[in-house]
């Protein structure tokens, strides 16, 4: 769940009404570029002892000198925490934060009653505001397959992969747009088609009862024959030429195949200059040789490669400046935003000096837009931008 | 299919014009490199009119004018490294046909279970060997490498699985003092160059190196597949130099060195005349032709004065 989609939850309340204003702020103090600053008291983190009715009094004794004469606003959120949003330099908001450390010195006031910089630490304010809302950590756990289905034996295997070959896969293409976003357009405008056939659905149509999660070799065999299978129907000559702006997330093996060498000899030169072919991260380490081919024969060909499904922890280890590609797919996960310092600069510094070249995936809160905007990155494909359209 | 169209090859190659083109590109090297060429080769017969072959031990295109066909020879050879032979109609027929019969077909590419099969029952001896290097100029062995034999496959994805297991056997072997005879025997003191499965050490393996800042403690050679997860690598890494050695990535291709970050550690890779523009602190240059690059202090390379 994310913000865009909290509406739904709406419960009319007046803490709601104020998380849903405040995150608001901060998307358009990161648009506008208009400076603010924010003191957070995450009061829902107290122990117990210290909630008590004369407590929260206290907290708001010594916020009120703040409020009256200032242009200051108090923000009261779902579950007890309280935000006070004030123009720079914002010294007051010091002082009051000073009284409070003294007032309760048994809290850290470094984690408990941070202030925040907008536009600078919008992202950090939004996740703040989602923690508040209860959708922090909602999205984690990834549906698990079912763990108890045992893996196919190889005659299995053998039997799928035939009837893959000759079977018709258009009911499990996965079109996804991928959007170009800026921070102070309208409207998101759609880049590139990206087609991927559903690896997991066709899996459970030909494998029923079968798991390929324990036996990665399978998988990746199985994904190959599907990309086959789903290169072998583009290739056809009407499908090429409706082909437009498209981009393929295939397996190193697939684009080397006979299926994807006719798509490319279809399209021609023209079509060509339209294709981005996206190579995971993690098929460049395991077969370097064979991505140095497809490489080669990318500059040669002209259709552009990219890197896809780049990890965060993979970034440093393949960074921009030593292997320059036209495009990079980076996975938003939430260490973008809590990692510490060190780590957040090398990835920024792992990333391409053009930012146009990065398409953020996996976008699904508006705190990755916000961190990616911070970056100047404004191709996107995630749930936000799918919901908003 | 609805013509039986059995039409000899060397029928075709006799009957081209003059002045066309044979092109043969035989069917060794990677699968893909394979598959690239034959798409170039079919792209330059319908540009230049003529037809590709598919015969045992190769493709064969057949272009009636020679310049498409020259242009696919040229970029198939910067692409894949693998110069194709082309003669050109009537006075190479000859020369082209001996050329296409003498190609004996390739082995079939192995499935899994078949690639399990092979391998399970070779012996230590038949998989184990030891290469020997020099360093810089010198042509006196200064390192061992102790590593599974590449079994040459087409297919990088199974080679690598080989690898794996017989990695795994290769050091089972080295620690059990009743197998250990099998391997080759290690020179003593040459640095030591171990091939390490992607998992690294075994749990509780006695392999103990030598002191952190000895300069000649042995090597652990991780492939390069085992960054793909970076916490996991930082784990087997600081676990083995706490255990005595030093650590390398070994890839099959050199340009790795230049595409990924690799601080502090060595890198195995075949070498070729271009020199990467990154060079490591300590870069082991695989393949029996020494490049002159390679001769420098810091690289390990395989030029041994027999």
């Amino acid at each position: 769940m994310s913000l865009a989609t909290a509406d739904l939850a709406w419960d009319g309340s007046a803490p709601m009404r104020d998380a849903m204003a405040l995150a608001t702020v901060a998307r358009e103090c990161v648009t506008s570029g208009v400076e603010r600053r924010v003191l957070y008291l995450r009061l829902a983190l107290l122990p117990a002892r210290l909630r008590e009715p004369r407590h929260l009094r206290m907290v708001r004794e010594a916020l009120a000198p703040v409020l009256r004469p200032t242009r200051a606003r108090l923000y009261e959120l779902p579950g007890g925490d309280l935000a006070v949003l004030s123009p720079p330099p914002g010294e007051h908001l010091e002082e009051v934060r000073r009284t409070l450390s003294r007032l309760m010195p048994e809290i850290a006031a470094e984690t408990l009653l941070p202030t925040l910089r907008l536009p600078a630490e919008a992202a950090r304010l939004l996740t703040l505001v989602e923690a508040a809302l209860g959708l922090d950590g909602t999205s984690a756990p990834a549906p698990e397959p079912a763990s108890g289905s045992p893996p196919p034996s190889g005659a299995e295997m053998d039997a799928a992969l035939r009837a893959l070959a000759t079977s018709n896969l258009a009911s499990f293409l996965r079109r996804q747009t991928i959007w170009r976003l800026a921070s102070g357009d309208e409207q998101a405008q759609a880049v590139w088609t990206e087609l991927r056939p559903h690896v997991a659905d066709v899996a459970a149509a030909l494998l029923p009862g079968r798991s390929l999660a324990g036996s990665p070799g399978y998988a990746r065999r199985f994904r190959h024959a599907a990309e086959r299978r789903m290169l072998a129907d583009l290739a056809r000559p009407q499908e090429a030429r409706a082909l437009g702006e498209a981009c393929l997330p295939l397996g190193l093996g697939a684009v080397t195949e006979a299926e994807f060498l006719r798509l490319d000899a279809v399209l021609g030169p023209q079509g060509r200059g339209h294709l981005v072919v996206c190579v995971a991260a993690e098929e460049l380490l395991a077969d370097p040789a064979g991505f140095a081919l497809v490489h080669d024969l990318s500059q040669r060909r002209g259709w552009r490669l990219g890197l896809d499904e780049m990890e965060p922890a993979l970034l440093p280890l393949l960074p921009a400046h030593r292997l320059a590609l036209p495009m990079l797919r980076l996975r938003f996960r939430p260490e973008l935003l809590s990692g510490d310092g060190a780590a957040r600069t090398a990835w920024d510094a792992a990333l391409p000096a053009d930012r146009s070249r990065v398409v953020l995936l996996g976008a699904d809160t508006p705190v990755a837009i916000a961190w990616a905007w911070q970056r100047g990155i404004t191709h996107f494909t995630g749930r936000v931008l799918e919901a908003r359209l | 299919m609805g013509f039986p169209v059995a039409q000899d090859w060397r029928t075709a190659l006799a009957a081209m014009p003059e002045g066309a083109l044979a092109l043969f590109s035989p069917a060794r090297g990677p699968l893909a490199a394979r598959r690239v060429a034959r798409a170039l080769m079919e792209e330059a017969a319908v540009l230049g009119g003529g037809q590709v072959l598919a015969l045992p031990g190769g493709d064969l295109l057949l272009g009636a004018q020679a310049a498409p066909g020259h242009r696919a020879g040229r970029v198939i050879a910067g692409l894949t490294g693998r110069v194709p032979e082309a003669w050109i109609l009537p006075a190479g027929r000859r020369l082209a046909e001996a050329r296409c019969r003498d190609t004996t077909s390739p082995e079939p590419v192995p499935g899994l279970a078949e690639l399990e099969a092979r391998c399970a029952p070779m012996a230590v001896p038949d998989f184990a060997r030891l290469t020997l290097f020099a360093e810089g100029a010198g042509h006196r062995p200064v390192a061992q490498r102790l590593g599974p034999a590449p079994l040459g496959l087409p297919d990088p994805q199974l080679e690598s699985l080989a690898r794996e297991w017989l990695c795994r056997r290769l050091l089972a072997a080295l620690a059990d003092p009743a197998q250990r005879g099998l391997l080759p025997a290690l020179r003593p003191g040459l640095r030591l160059v171990l091939d390490l499965p992607r998992g690294g050490l075994p749990a509780g393996a006695p392999l103990r190196g030598a002191a952190p800042d000895d300069p000649n403690r042995p090597i652990a050679l991780l492939p390069l597949s085992s960054r793909a997860d970076p916490a996991r690598f930082a784990a087997i890494e600081s676990e083995l130099r706490a255990a005595g050695w030093a650590v390398g990535l070994v890839a099959a291709e050199a340009r790795a060195l230049d595409w990924v970050e690799a601080p502090g550690l060595a890198w195995a890779v075949p070498v070729g005349d271009a020199s990467p523009r990154h060079r490591p602190e300590l870069l082991i240059a695989l393949g029996r032709a020494v490049p002159g690059w390679c001769r420098v202090p810091g690289i390990l390379h395989e030029g041994i004065a027999s």
